[in-house]
Protein backbone atom coordinates (compact mmCIF):
# COMPACT_ATOMS: atom_id res chain seq x y z
CA UNK A 1 0.00 0.00 0.00
CA UNK A 2 2.26 2.66 1.00
CA UNK A 3 5.88 2.76 0.19
CA UNK A 4 8.44 3.36 2.64
CA UNK A 5 9.51 6.71 2.47
CA UNK A 6 13.06 7.30 0.60
CA UNK A 7 15.91 8.92 2.77
CA UNK A 8 15.92 12.55 3.16
CA UNK A 9 18.43 14.47 0.77
CA UNK A 10 19.08 17.07 2.85
CA UNK A 11 20.14 19.05 -0.29
CA UNK A 12 16.71 18.29 -1.91
CA UNK A 13 14.88 21.16 -3.67
CA UNK A 14 12.63 19.31 -5.98
CA UNK A 15 9.09 20.08 -6.38
CA UNK A 16 8.03 16.98 -4.25
CA UNK A 17 10.29 18.76 -1.29
CA UNK A 18 8.64 21.85 -1.55
CA UNK A 19 5.16 20.68 -1.67
CA UNK A 20 6.04 18.00 1.15
CA UNK A 21 7.22 21.75 3.18
CA UNK A 22 4.43 23.65 2.67
CA UNK A 23 1.96 20.78 3.84
CA UNK A 24 3.99 19.96 6.93
CA UNK A 25 5.33 16.71 6.09
CA UNK A 26 8.34 17.23 6.94
CA UNK A 27 10.34 16.82 10.18
CA UNK A 28 11.80 19.91 11.96
CA UNK A 29 15.11 19.51 10.75
CA UNK A 30 14.47 19.18 7.33
CA UNK A 31 12.24 22.02 7.27
CA UNK A 32 14.51 24.40 9.09
CA UNK A 33 16.92 23.43 6.87
CA UNK A 34 14.88 24.35 3.63
CA UNK A 35 13.75 26.98 4.58
CA UNK A 36 16.83 28.77 5.35
CA UNK A 37 17.45 28.22 1.70
CA UNK A 38 14.49 29.40 0.76
CA UNK A 39 14.96 32.74 2.43
CA UNK A 40 18.31 33.54 0.41
CA UNK A 41 17.13 32.03 -2.88
CA UNK A 42 14.61 34.16 -4.32
CA UNK A 43 14.23 30.73 -7.12
CA UNK A 44 13.58 29.03 -4.87
CA UNK A 45 11.13 30.86 -2.87
CA UNK A 46 9.20 31.55 -6.14
CA UNK A 47 9.01 27.68 -6.93
CA UNK A 48 7.90 27.06 -3.05
CA UNK A 49 5.09 30.26 -3.38
CA UNK A 50 3.08 27.98 -5.53
CA UNK A 51 2.65 25.32 -3.25
CA UNK A 52 1.77 27.63 -0.29
CA UNK A 53 0.00 29.87 -2.03
CA UNK A 54 -2.53 27.08 -3.46
CA UNK A 55 -2.45 25.76 0.25
CA UNK A 56 -3.58 29.06 1.50
CA UNK A 57 -5.87 30.11 -1.06
CA UNK A 58 -7.87 26.80 -0.64
CA UNK A 59 -7.90 27.57 2.84
CA UNK A 60 -9.45 30.82 2.43
CA UNK A 61 -11.42 29.35 -0.19
CA UNK A 62 -12.84 26.81 2.08
CA UNK A 63 -12.84 27.91 5.55
CA UNK A 64 -14.31 25.63 8.24
CA UNK A 65 -17.64 25.51 9.13
CA UNK A 66 -19.89 23.56 11.34
CA UNK A 67 -21.45 20.50 10.04
CA UNK A 68 -25.19 20.95 9.36
CA UNK A 69 -27.22 19.50 12.29
CA UNK A 70 -29.49 17.29 10.05
CA UNK A 71 -25.90 15.37 9.26
CA UNK A 72 -25.40 14.83 12.95
CA UNK A 73 -28.89 14.38 13.56
CA UNK A 74 -28.90 11.59 11.50
CA UNK A 75 -25.88 9.61 12.89
CA UNK A 76 -27.48 10.76 16.36
CA UNK A 77 -30.98 8.97 15.40
CA UNK A 78 -29.02 5.75 14.00
CA UNK A 79 -31.55 5.59 11.18
CA UNK A 80 -32.34 7.30 8.30
CA UNK A 81 -33.05 11.02 8.88
CA UNK A 82 -35.55 10.65 6.09
CA UNK A 83 -38.00 8.45 7.49
CA UNK A 84 -40.94 10.20 9.23
CA UNK A 85 -40.59 10.96 13.33
CA UNK A 86 -43.48 9.63 14.41
CA UNK A 87 -43.04 11.79 18.00
CA UNK A 88 -45.34 13.75 18.68
CA UNK A 89 -43.42 17.09 19.08
CA UNK A 90 -44.79 19.70 21.68
CA UNK A 91 -41.96 21.83 21.65
CA UNK A 92 -42.53 25.27 19.49
CA UNK A 93 -38.93 24.50 17.42
CA UNK A 94 -40.94 21.82 15.60
CA UNK A 95 -39.73 23.35 12.24
CA UNK A 96 -36.74 21.93 13.38
CA UNK A 97 -37.59 18.42 14.78
CA UNK A 98 -33.99 17.50 14.45
CA UNK A 99 -32.25 20.06 16.76
CA UNK A 100 -32.83 18.75 20.39
CA UNK A 101 -30.86 15.27 18.55
CA UNK A 102 -28.02 18.03 17.30
CA UNK A 103 -28.00 19.38 20.25
CA UNK A 104 -27.34 15.96 22.02
CA UNK A 105 -25.02 15.21 19.90
CA UNK A 106 -22.73 18.48 20.58
CA UNK A 107 -23.31 17.60 23.90
CA UNK A 108 -21.83 14.45 23.22
CA UNK A 109 -18.93 15.85 21.64
CA UNK A 110 -18.49 19.06 24.14
CA UNK A 111 -18.46 16.44 27.16
CA UNK A 112 -15.93 15.01 25.54
CA UNK A 113 -17.59 11.35 24.85
CA UNK A 114 -18.67 10.97 28.51
CA UNK A 115 -21.50 8.99 29.18
CA UNK A 116 -24.41 8.69 31.03
CA UNK A 117 -24.68 5.70 32.59
CA UNK A 118 -27.61 4.53 35.57
CA UNK A 119 -25.56 2.98 38.67
CA UNK A 120 -22.66 5.35 38.19
CA UNK A 121 -24.49 8.08 40.16
CA UNK A 122 -21.98 9.58 42.86
CA UNK A 123 -23.29 12.78 43.99
CA UNK A 124 -21.31 15.84 44.13
CA UNK A 125 -19.42 15.97 47.64
CA UNK A 126 -21.20 18.64 50.37
CA UNK A 127 -23.10 20.45 47.53
CA UNK A 128 -26.46 19.62 45.95
CA UNK A 129 -27.35 20.49 42.70
CA UNK A 130 -29.15 23.58 43.20
CA UNK A 131 -26.09 24.74 44.83
CA UNK A 132 -24.18 23.94 41.64
CA UNK A 133 -27.38 25.70 39.50
CA UNK A 134 -26.66 28.68 41.76
CA UNK A 135 -22.88 28.89 41.82
CA UNK A 136 -23.14 28.64 37.61
CA UNK A 137 -25.92 31.33 37.70
CA UNK A 138 -24.14 34.04 35.96
CA UNK A 139 -21.44 31.45 33.99
CA UNK A 140 -21.64 31.08 30.22
CA UNK A 141 -22.17 27.48 28.53
CA UNK A 142 -18.57 26.03 29.15
CA UNK A 143 -17.47 27.47 32.33
CA UNK A 144 -16.90 26.12 35.55
CA UNK A 145 -17.81 27.09 39.31
CA UNK A 146 -15.94 25.34 42.43
CA UNK A 147 -18.53 23.78 44.65
CA UNK A 148 -18.02 23.16 48.53
CA UNK A 149 -16.33 19.94 49.04
CA UNK A 150 -14.10 20.51 45.99
CA UNK A 151 -16.33 18.92 43.03
CA UNK A 152 -16.54 21.25 39.90
CA UNK A 153 -19.80 22.27 38.32
CA UNK A 154 -19.97 22.86 34.89
CA UNK A 155 -22.82 25.17 32.58
CA UNK A 156 -23.18 22.55 29.25
CA UNK A 157 -25.82 24.71 27.81
CA UNK A 158 -28.93 27.06 28.32
CA UNK A 159 -32.62 27.04 27.03
CA UNK A 160 -35.34 28.78 26.73
CA UNK A 161 -38.41 26.47 27.71
CA UNK A 162 -41.67 26.68 28.50
CA UNK A 163 -40.76 26.98 32.51
CA UNK A 164 -38.77 29.83 31.19
CA UNK A 165 -34.70 29.52 31.32
CA UNK A 166 -32.94 25.89 32.11
CA UNK A 167 -29.58 24.73 32.14
CA UNK A 168 -27.48 21.48 31.26
CA UNK A 169 -25.47 21.56 34.34
CA UNK A 170 -23.02 18.91 35.11
CA UNK A 171 -21.80 18.70 39.01
CA UNK A 172 -19.67 16.09 40.00
CA UNK A 173 -19.91 13.00 38.63
CA UNK A 174 -23.94 13.96 37.79
CA UNK A 175 -25.83 15.61 35.13
CA UNK A 176 -28.84 17.53 35.71
CA UNK A 177 -31.24 19.81 33.68
CA UNK A 178 -32.08 22.87 36.21
CA UNK A 179 -34.63 25.42 35.29
CA UNK A 180 -34.98 28.92 37.46
CA UNK A 181 -38.35 29.91 39.48
CA UNK A 182 -38.96 31.86 41.89
CA UNK A 183 -36.96 30.63 44.62
CA UNK A 184 -33.44 30.29 42.86
CA UNK A 185 -33.50 26.86 40.54
CA UNK A 186 -35.01 23.60 40.61
CA UNK A 187 -34.37 19.95 38.85
CA UNK A 188 -36.27 19.09 36.12
CA UNK A 189 -34.03 16.05 35.59
CA UNK A 190 -30.48 14.30 36.75
CA UNK A 191 -29.05 11.63 35.39
CA UNK A 192 -25.90 9.91 36.70
CA UNK A 193 -22.82 10.34 35.05
CA UNK A 194 -19.39 9.37 34.37
CA UNK A 195 -17.64 11.73 36.38
CA UNK A 196 -13.93 12.81 35.86
CA UNK A 197 -12.03 9.37 36.29
CA UNK A 198 -14.11 7.19 34.13
CA UNK A 199 -14.43 7.45 30.03
CA UNK A 200 -17.58 5.40 28.82
CA UNK A 201 -19.21 5.35 25.46
CA UNK A 202 -21.99 7.97 26.01
CA UNK A 203 -25.30 6.06 25.87
CA UNK A 204 -28.49 5.98 23.90
CA UNK A 205 -30.40 6.22 27.97
CA UNK A 206 -28.88 9.31 29.58
CA UNK A 207 -28.65 11.00 25.78
CA UNK A 208 -32.66 10.42 25.02
CA UNK A 209 -33.60 11.00 28.42
CA UNK A 210 -32.44 14.39 28.18
CA UNK A 211 -33.75 15.13 24.76
CA UNK A 212 -37.12 13.77 25.82
CA UNK A 213 -37.36 16.27 28.90
CA UNK A 214 -35.86 18.86 26.69
CA UNK A 215 -38.87 18.44 24.52
CA UNK A 216 -41.30 18.31 27.37
CA UNK A 217 -40.00 21.40 28.89
CA UNK A 218 -40.83 23.00 25.15
CA UNK A 219 -37.15 23.63 24.51
CA UNK A 220 -35.35 25.19 21.83
CA UNK A 221 -32.36 24.95 20.67
CA UNK A 222 -29.29 26.04 22.69
CA UNK A 223 -29.15 29.45 23.28
CA UNK A 224 -26.07 31.49 21.79
CA UNK A 225 -24.12 33.28 24.35
CA UNK A 226 -25.77 36.73 23.51
CA UNK A 227 -29.16 35.44 24.39
CA UNK A 228 -27.65 33.28 27.28
CA UNK A 229 -26.14 36.68 28.75
CA UNK A 230 -29.03 38.64 28.28
CA UNK A 231 -31.19 35.86 30.04
CA UNK A 232 -28.58 35.05 32.70
CA UNK A 233 -28.53 38.31 33.88
CA UNK A 234 -32.87 38.91 34.15
CA UNK B 1 -25.04 0.59 16.41
CA UNK B 2 -22.61 1.26 19.29
CA UNK B 3 -21.99 4.14 20.65
CA UNK B 4 -18.38 4.22 19.64
CA UNK B 5 -19.29 3.82 15.72
CA UNK B 6 -21.65 6.81 16.28
CA UNK B 7 -18.70 8.55 17.77
CA UNK B 8 -16.59 7.77 15.56
CA UNK B 9 -18.99 8.74 12.17
CA UNK B 10 -19.86 12.35 13.66
CA UNK B 11 -16.00 12.73 14.29
CA UNK B 12 -15.74 12.23 10.34
CA UNK B 13 -18.33 14.08 9.31
CA UNK B 14 -16.08 17.07 8.12
CA UNK B 15 -13.76 15.31 6.43
CA UNK B 16 -16.44 13.40 4.68
CA UNK B 17 -17.94 16.73 3.66
CA UNK B 18 -14.07 17.77 1.81
CA UNK B 19 -14.86 14.95 0.07
CA UNK B 20 -18.01 15.20 -0.94
CA UNK B 21 -17.08 18.99 -2.01
CA UNK B 22 -13.82 17.41 -3.59
CA UNK B 23 -15.76 14.96 -5.44
CA UNK B 24 -19.01 17.26 -6.63
CA UNK B 25 -17.55 20.75 -6.62
CA UNK B 26 -20.56 21.71 -4.98
CA UNK B 27 -21.72 22.63 -1.68
CA UNK B 28 -25.48 21.64 -1.56
CA UNK B 29 -24.78 18.56 -3.51
CA UNK B 30 -21.78 17.81 -1.07
CA UNK B 31 -24.12 17.74 2.04
CA UNK B 32 -26.61 15.39 0.13
CA UNK B 33 -24.38 12.99 -0.66
CA UNK B 34 -22.65 13.13 3.24
CA UNK B 35 -26.77 12.72 3.98
CA UNK B 36 -26.89 9.41 1.59
CA UNK B 37 -23.32 7.99 2.95
CA UNK B 38 -24.49 8.23 6.32
CA UNK B 39 -28.08 6.32 5.92
CA UNK B 40 -26.59 4.14 3.69
CA UNK B 41 -23.92 2.80 6.27
CA UNK B 42 -26.18 3.60 9.07
CA UNK B 43 -28.18 0.21 7.28
CA UNK B 44 -25.26 -1.26 6.45
CA UNK B 45 -23.39 -1.25 9.40
CA UNK B 46 -22.88 -4.59 9.64
CA UNK B 47 -20.38 -4.35 6.83
CA UNK B 48 -18.24 -2.69 8.63
CA UNK B 49 -15.34 -4.66 9.75
CA UNK B 50 -14.43 -3.82 12.97
CA UNK B 51 -10.83 -2.44 13.36
CA UNK B 52 -10.69 -0.93 9.53
CA UNK B 53 -10.60 2.52 8.99
CA UNK B 54 -14.32 3.61 8.98
CA UNK B 55 -13.06 6.56 7.18
CA UNK B 56 -11.77 4.65 4.32
CA UNK B 57 -15.13 2.67 4.41
CA UNK B 58 -17.24 5.82 4.10
CA UNK B 59 -15.65 7.63 1.35
CA UNK B 60 -16.36 4.37 -0.97
CA UNK B 61 -19.70 4.73 0.36
CA UNK B 62 -19.91 8.39 -0.62
CA UNK B 63 -17.95 7.77 -3.70
CA UNK B 64 -20.28 4.94 -4.99
CA UNK B 65 -23.07 6.92 -4.15
CA UNK B 66 -21.64 10.05 -6.12
CA UNK B 67 -21.52 7.63 -9.06
CA UNK B 68 -24.69 6.23 -8.68
CA UNK B 69 -27.22 9.20 -7.89
CA UNK B 70 -24.53 12.37 -9.93
CA UNK B 71 -22.09 11.50 -12.10
CA UNK B 72 -24.63 9.81 -14.37
CA UNK B 73 -26.41 13.11 -14.88
CA UNK B 74 -23.40 15.34 -15.97
CA UNK B 75 -19.87 15.35 -18.56
CA UNK B 76 -17.13 14.87 -16.02
CA UNK B 77 -13.69 14.40 -16.81
CA UNK B 78 -11.30 11.96 -15.19
CA UNK B 79 -7.63 12.41 -16.84
CA UNK B 80 -5.19 10.67 -14.23
CA UNK B 81 -2.13 9.53 -15.33
CA UNK B 82 -0.63 8.78 -12.11
CA UNK B 83 2.78 7.88 -13.91
CA UNK B 84 3.26 11.07 -14.94
CA UNK B 85 4.29 13.81 -12.44
CA UNK B 86 4.67 16.96 -13.99
CA UNK B 87 5.57 18.93 -11.32
CA UNK B 88 5.29 23.17 -12.12
CA UNK B 89 9.00 24.02 -12.05
CA UNK B 90 10.41 27.76 -12.36
CA UNK B 91 7.35 28.73 -14.53
CA UNK B 92 5.42 28.83 -11.50
CA UNK B 93 6.59 32.05 -10.41
CA UNK B 94 3.63 34.06 -12.43
CA UNK B 95 1.40 32.26 -11.26
CA UNK B 96 1.95 32.19 -7.92
CA UNK B 97 2.21 36.32 -7.67
CA UNK B 98 -1.40 35.51 -8.83
CA UNK B 99 -3.56 37.04 -6.06
CA UNK B 100 -5.52 34.09 -5.34
CA UNK B 101 -9.42 35.92 -5.18
CA UNK B 102 -11.88 33.13 -3.16
CA UNK B 103 -14.75 32.99 -5.44
CA UNK B 104 -11.77 32.03 -8.03
CA UNK B 105 -10.23 29.56 -6.50
CA UNK B 106 -13.18 27.84 -5.93
CA UNK B 107 -14.34 28.05 -9.65
CA UNK B 108 -11.00 27.03 -10.93
CA UNK B 109 -11.24 23.66 -8.23
CA UNK B 110 -14.86 22.97 -9.84
CA UNK B 111 -12.55 22.66 -13.67
CA UNK B 112 -10.17 20.76 -11.99
CA UNK B 113 -10.93 16.58 -12.29
CA UNK B 114 -12.46 14.83 -9.40
CA UNK B 115 -9.59 12.84 -8.11
CA UNK B 116 -6.91 16.12 -7.80
CA UNK B 117 -10.23 17.98 -6.29
CA UNK B 118 -10.36 15.18 -3.68
CA UNK B 119 -6.90 15.37 -2.34
CA UNK B 120 -6.70 18.88 -2.47
CA UNK B 121 -9.42 19.10 -0.28
CA UNK B 122 -8.50 16.39 1.83
CA UNK B 123 -4.85 17.21 2.18
CA UNK B 124 -4.77 21.13 1.86
CA UNK B 125 -8.38 22.16 3.25
CA UNK B 126 -8.77 19.54 5.96
CA UNK B 127 -5.27 18.90 6.96
CA UNK B 128 -4.98 15.70 6.23
CA UNK B 129 -1.21 13.80 6.29
CA UNK B 130 -0.36 12.44 3.28
CA UNK B 131 -0.08 9.21 4.57
CA UNK B 132 -3.69 9.55 6.36
CA UNK B 133 -5.09 10.33 2.93
CA UNK B 134 -3.30 7.62 1.13
CA UNK B 135 -5.05 5.33 3.81
CA UNK B 136 -8.35 7.15 3.84
CA UNK B 137 -8.60 6.84 -0.34
CA UNK B 138 -6.87 3.46 -0.61
CA UNK B 139 -4.01 4.68 -2.94
CA UNK B 140 -0.24 4.61 -2.71
CA UNK B 141 1.02 7.68 -0.94
CA UNK B 142 3.22 8.67 -4.46
CA UNK B 143 -0.31 8.95 -5.89
CA UNK B 144 -1.41 11.16 -3.29
CA UNK B 145 2.11 13.50 -3.90
CA UNK B 146 1.49 13.09 -7.91
CA UNK B 147 -1.74 14.19 -7.74
CA UNK B 148 -1.60 16.75 -5.28
CA UNK B 149 1.33 18.11 -7.46
CA UNK B 150 -0.39 17.97 -10.35
CA UNK B 151 -4.03 19.20 -9.29
CA UNK B 152 -1.52 22.32 -7.98
CA UNK B 153 -0.27 23.08 -10.88
CA UNK B 154 -3.78 23.36 -12.84
CA UNK B 155 -4.93 24.96 -10.26
CA UNK B 156 -2.67 27.97 -10.57
CA UNK B 157 -2.43 28.00 -14.11
CA UNK B 158 -6.33 27.92 -14.32
CA UNK B 159 -6.11 31.52 -12.52
CA UNK B 160 -3.65 32.31 -14.41
CA UNK B 161 -5.39 31.48 -17.73
CA UNK B 162 -9.18 32.32 -17.40
CA UNK B 163 -9.20 36.19 -18.41
CA UNK B 164 -11.89 36.68 -16.59
CA UNK B 165 -10.12 35.86 -13.55
CA UNK B 166 -7.46 38.09 -14.95
CA UNK B 167 -9.76 40.93 -15.01
CA UNK B 168 -10.86 40.09 -11.86
CA UNK B 169 -7.33 39.95 -10.45
CA UNK B 170 -6.21 43.61 -11.97
CA UNK B 171 -10.01 45.47 -11.24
Amino acid sequence: MTRIDPPIDPNDESDEMLMALADGELDETTAERLWRRIETDPALADRFALFADTRHGLQAAYPPEPVPDRLIATVMAGTPASDPVVVPFRRRVSARPMAAWAMAASLVLAVGLGGFLAGRATPPAGATLQQAAAALAQVPTGGEAALPGGAVARALASYDTDLGLCRLIEAGAERALMCRDQGGWSVALAVPGAGQDAYLPASDLGTGLIDAALDDLGAGPALDPAAEAAALSD
Amino acid sequence: MTDDLRAQMIALLPRLRSFARGLSGQHALADDLVQITVEKALRNLDAFVPGTRMDSWLFRILRNSFIDHVRARRDTDSLDDDDAMPLVGQDGREVTETRLHLADVRRAMNRLPEDQRVVLMLVCVEGMRYREAALALDVPLGTVMSRLGRARAALAQALQDDPALLSARLG
